[in-house]
């Protein structure tokens, strides 16, 4: 359901890019043909106000006062051509403009620049037959002609894309600082939150087990008494584990516990955490099987979390398993260490095997309760954490068993 | 054995400081009890305590502060911190200030009352010397390190045999691994030891075992190491 969110949202940020893209390029075309529009339409508004208080009078052209005050405002300056390029009327118009223009030199003009003036061509006089010519002297104003072709317009299509693949990528990569910054203001919470927790049940938890194990010893307790308060200091001492695999799966999960390698001879770790399973009543009937010539393999790991791994999968076994011992084997080969935790099952069915070794934090039975804890995903995390991995097989050979093995570099 | 030693419990749970304080005086300890920082450097002054249980999150300050406090009142009294905080900085933090150990709530009674005796030991010596101990009917002397058997007879322990035997009583009911018997007798890893232990094994038990091919009190926990039984005296 998440990953279908997930795809379902990087299309909606696509589309969203996509119209992004369109609505950026058109909004560039109309300004620029508004730029252009308006920077025209000023000098087209100068040049037809001055037409319209041009007046023609036979033997040439009189500028109204209005007309003049006008072009005095706007500091501009006014000249009549005939239809031989001759400058028949002129107002205010500089020195350096020519009396004379030749074809070639309007058609110049008339769409850029007169010299360093920008100017503006209309036509007047009778029949049409004379260009109006009004230029400013400003050199701050701009001047230029565009020409838009339709087929430009049609361009776009190849831009959009390239663009909406930047706005998308944009997006995507502003969404995501987002969404991190907003999972690790989560993870923060849920890490002080089970801390928090973790802290206050430890201290009940600890009267609850040390009154247990003061019963499960006293004498004057029936067995059966006895037997129960056992079984309560175990439970405490699973609900100890549980607390410490949530804490500790926390810490692996958002990176807070760096690894501590150091030397150590592996078989050694695995009778003290065999020999503590048993003391402290965890685990019962556990049998090491490691030949003496196992006693000489180093292994370079982070001690206490190896060993936290090796617990959970003994304990996982003890309490899963059907008969006899929970068996734990040793062995190297390439560089690699693995060890191999082993029970008898009733059965085993490809299913289970295959939801066992499922990379998942939680698995879930049909009701959706979880059917395996933070136990096995510790162990999982503990072997990633030294370049392992935990895999769990069958053995039919005699009878059915359950192999755990935890494999690491050495 | 170290068991008149004075011990100072400072935590905050009042129900938590009557349990340990319980099991400790049924172990042969005296307790005192602070529920805060001001009470315990006042305990601190007028009790002047053997060993100092501590809790970290105390209402009136945290434990690593007090810490430094008792040291100055008391230089010399062992400190084991008891706390519900686990993690590997805190436990750091309450090593690296010169503790002497660190528990983690929850904790087995048990577990905590050989860690006690383990840092009193290390910090006032062992006072085994003054005592003996009964593997049926033969007689270990910790002081003269002779066993005396029933039908009069005599031996003395080796040195190795003598450590041997003080390893294992010290968890007695406990699987003593074979690394941690080399470790204790040797000094080193396993790897070249394990059968010059399993001569001193035997050896031992000829001297203390009635029947030494069928062990009563020092039992074979089998590819693990050994374990003394709970009924030595």
């Amino acid at each position: 359901m998440n990953r279908l969110g997930s795809v379902l949202k990087h299309i909606c940020m696509l589309l969203f890019s996509v119209l992004i893209s369109i609505a950026i390029c058109l909004v560039a075309f109309f300004i620029l043909s508004y730029t252009n529009w308006s920077e025209t339409s000023g000098k087209m508004n100068s040049a037809t106000n001055v037409l319209s208080e041009l007046e023609s009078n036979g033997n040439g052209y009189s500028l109204s006062e209005n007309g003049q005050k006008m072009l005095s405002e706007m500091n501009e300056f006014a000249f009549v051509l005939d239809e031989n390029g001759k400058v028949i009327w002129a107002y205010d118009k500089p020195e350096d403009v020519k009396d004379k223009f030749t074809a070639s030199e309007i058609a110049v003009f008339s769409k850029w620049f007169l010299g360093n003036y920008p100017v503006t061509v209309r036509v007047c006089g009778e029949n049409d037959g004379d260009l109006l010519v009004v230029g400013s002297r400003r050199t701050d104003l701009g001047k230029y002609n565009l020409t838009y072709s339709v087929k430009g317009l049609y361009e776009l299509r190849y831009i959009i894309p390239g663009l909406a693949g930047c706005v998308f990528v944009i997006i995507f990569l502003l969404s995501g600082l987002s969404e991190r910054r907003e999972r690790r203001e989560r993870d923060r919470a849920r890490a002080c939150w089970i801390d928090g927790i973790s802290h206050d049940i430890r201290t009940p938890l600890a009267l609850v087990m040390g009154y247990a194990e003061e019963w499960q010893d006293d004498s004057s307790l029936s067995g059966e008494q006895a037997k129960q308060a056992h079984q309560m200091v175990i439970a405490c001492n699973r609900v100890k584990s549980l607390i410490s695999d949530l804490n500790l799966t926390m810490r692996l999960d958002y990176k807070m516990q760096p690894l501590k390698k150091d030397k150590f001879v592996l078989s050694a770790m695995l009778r003290e955490t065999i020999a503590e399973l048993v003391n402290s009543g965890e685990a019962t009937d556990v049998e090491p099987d490691i030949p003496q010539e196992c006693n000489r393999i180093l292994v370079r790991a982070d001690r206490r979390l190896m060993q936290r791994a090796v617990t959970n999968l003994i304990i996982n076994a003890a309490r899963y398993k059907s008969s006899g011992p929970v068996r734990v084997r040793m062995s190297e080969k390439n560089n690699r260490c693995f060890v191999y935790v082993e029970n008898k099952m009733d059965r085993i069915s490809e299913e289970e095997l295959t939801n066992l070794n499922r990379n998942t934090k939680t698995r879930f039975s049909g009701d959706g309760t979880a059917m395996h804890g933070t136990g096995l995903q510790l162990v999982r995390q503990i072997a990633k954490a030294h370049g392992g991995k935990l895999v769990f097989t069958g053995d039919d050979t005699d009878g059915c068993h359950l192999i755990a093995a935890l494999s690491f570099r050495k | 054995m170290n068991t008149h030693r004075k011990i100072l419990i400072v935590d905050d749970e009042e129900k938590l400081r009557t349990m340990l304080s319980d099991h400790l005086v049924n172990a042969g300890y005296t307790i005192c009890e602070a529920g805060s920082c001001a009470s315990a450097k006042e305990m601190m002054q007028r009790v002047r305590p053997d060993a100092v249980i501590l809790d970290v999150m105390l209402p009136d300050g945290d434990g690593f502060s007090l810490f430094s406090d008792l040291r100055l009142i008391c230089p010399d009294a062992p400190v084991l911190f008891l706390s519900a905080r686990d993690e590997d900085s805190a436990k750091l933090t309450g090593l690296g200030l010169g503790a002497d150990d660190y528990i983690t709530k929850p904790f087995l009674l048990k577990e905590l009352e050989l860690r006690i005796a383990a840092v009193i030991r290390r910090v006032y010596g062992d006072d085994m010397q003054k005592t003996v101990s009964h593997f049926g009917t033969t007689t270990v002397n910790w002081g003269s390190a002779e066993v005396q058997r029933n039908d009069g007879s005599q031996t003395t322990l080796t040195l190795k045999e003598f450590s041997l035997l003080k390893k294992l009583y010290e968890n007695k009911g406990n699987i003593v691994t074979i690394d941690a018997l080399c470790s204790a007798l040797w000094d080193g890893d396993l790897f070249g030891y394990e059968n010059t232990l399993m001569v001193h094994v035997r050896k031992l038990r000829e001297k203390i075992e009635e029947d030494p091919s069928h062990p009563q009190y020092i039992l074979t926990a089998r590819g693990l190491g050994y374990k003394m039984s709970k009924e030595v005296q």
